[in-house]
């Protein structure tokens, strides 16, 4: 502990807090609203993905969307790491691990959502 | 009564062990810690803290049958037999239900629970309007039994980077009093991943404080100050 008290204040926690929050709000509002439109209109078909996924606004939440889970899932992951790993270097490789392995999800998903028109 | 009490001695045991107790006459025993006085008086080597006997102290904190409690101020009636006795979990024992609280004590100290006031001294005392006053209620009776803390699963996981929850309860309470003039220094302090922020918001320290106190809702309270900071 003293030698925490030494090091100071990290300053940081603050935004990854609100971002997770933010974050998940964003997800729970997006899958409210994209049952609710298959609720009222259903998407049935290749060709009908296809032709509704074309639309930039959905494009752009659902890459909005996408974006959000990295983020929480990345916060959330560096908890777990923060509480259960506790040998530095284990931890780093984790954080290495998880960062790479969320940023190809992530450039993944935004290729299916804009390679559709492609 | 039955008892089963952990019991550890460094000078002589290789590992700590549940001892078995009977109380065969409760000589009118109303609260666990009479029982234990008794206990102690049959087997003088069983060993635990004790003061005040009225849940002020703080010092006869330990786990009751899984839960942190104050002995004193626990009803035998209300207790499933055999009464599993435990020190309060994630700390070193130093002996059978006695624990070391340094650390806890560390904690403590690290967010100052102390006014920081730099005008002149008043001659009388620093005034605060009833309503000033009344934000210090829930805050200021905390006793620092460790019941709160030891029972917190991130002070487990980070017990010397997260300051739990009984000095967390602390920094609000100083940082909520109207007098104290550090409440930037001290938001900027508990600004850290782990010092505030490993709370998970769990609530087991809500739900085993013995005074009643929502060590919780105070963390929350120090989450809105700094979001309030940067919005």
């Amino acid at each position: 502990m003293s030698r925490f008290r030494q090091t100071g204040s990290a300053h940081g926690g603050l935004g990854e807090w609100v971002l997770q929050r933010l974050s998940a709000i964003y997800m729970a509002g997006f899958v409210v609203v994209l049952s609710l439109r298959w609720i009222a209109a259903p998407v049935c078909g290749y060709g009908m993905w296809k032709q509704w996924m074309a639309g930039i606004a959905l494009r752009v939440s659902a890459t909005l969307f996408f974006a959000s889970a990295v983020i929480h899932v990345w916060i959330g992951m560096r908890s777990v790491f923060m509480d259960y790993l506790h040998p530095s270097r284990l931890r780093l490789t984790a954080t290495i691990v998880t960062a790479m392995a969320l940023a190809a999800i992530l450039a993944w998903s935004i290729g299916v959502l804009w390679g559709v028109a492609g | 009564m039955k008892f089963s009490i952990y019991r550890y001695n460094p000078q002589t045991d290789a590992a700590a062990y549940m001892q078995d107790y009977k109380l065969d006459e409760d000589h009118g025993a109303v609260m666990l810690l009479d029982a234990l006085l008794l206990l102690k008086a049959q087997d003088s080597s069983l060993s635990f803290r004790r003061s005040c006997r009225e849940g002020v102290c703080g010092s006869d904190a330990m786990n009751i049958n899984g839960r942190n409690g104050l002995a004193c101020i626990t009803p035998l009636q209300a207790l499933a037999q055999p009464v599993v006795l435990r020190p309060l979990p994630g700390l070193p024992v130093i002996r059978d239900l006695v624990v070391d609280l340094s650390q806890f004590y560390r904690q403590y100290r690290e967010v100052k629970p102390w006014l920081v006031n730099h005008d002149p001294e008043p001659e009388i005392e620093r005034l605060q309007t009833p309503e000033e006053r009344d934000r210090l209620d829930g805050l200021y009776e905390c006793i620092l039994c460790a019941c709160c803390s030891t029972a917190c699963p991130s002070f487990w996981w980070n017990p010397d980077r997260f300051l739990g929850p009984a000095a967390l309860l602390q920094a609000w309470r100083f940082i909520a009093d109207s007098r104290d003039q550090a409440t930037g220094q001290r938001l900027d302090d508990l600004e850290d991943p782990y010092r505030l922020f490993r709370c998970h918001t769990i609530m087991n320290c809500t739900d085993v404080c013995p005074k009643g106190l929502n060590p919780s809702r105070a963390i929350g309270h120090i989450r809105q100050m700094l979001l309030g900071r940067i919005l």
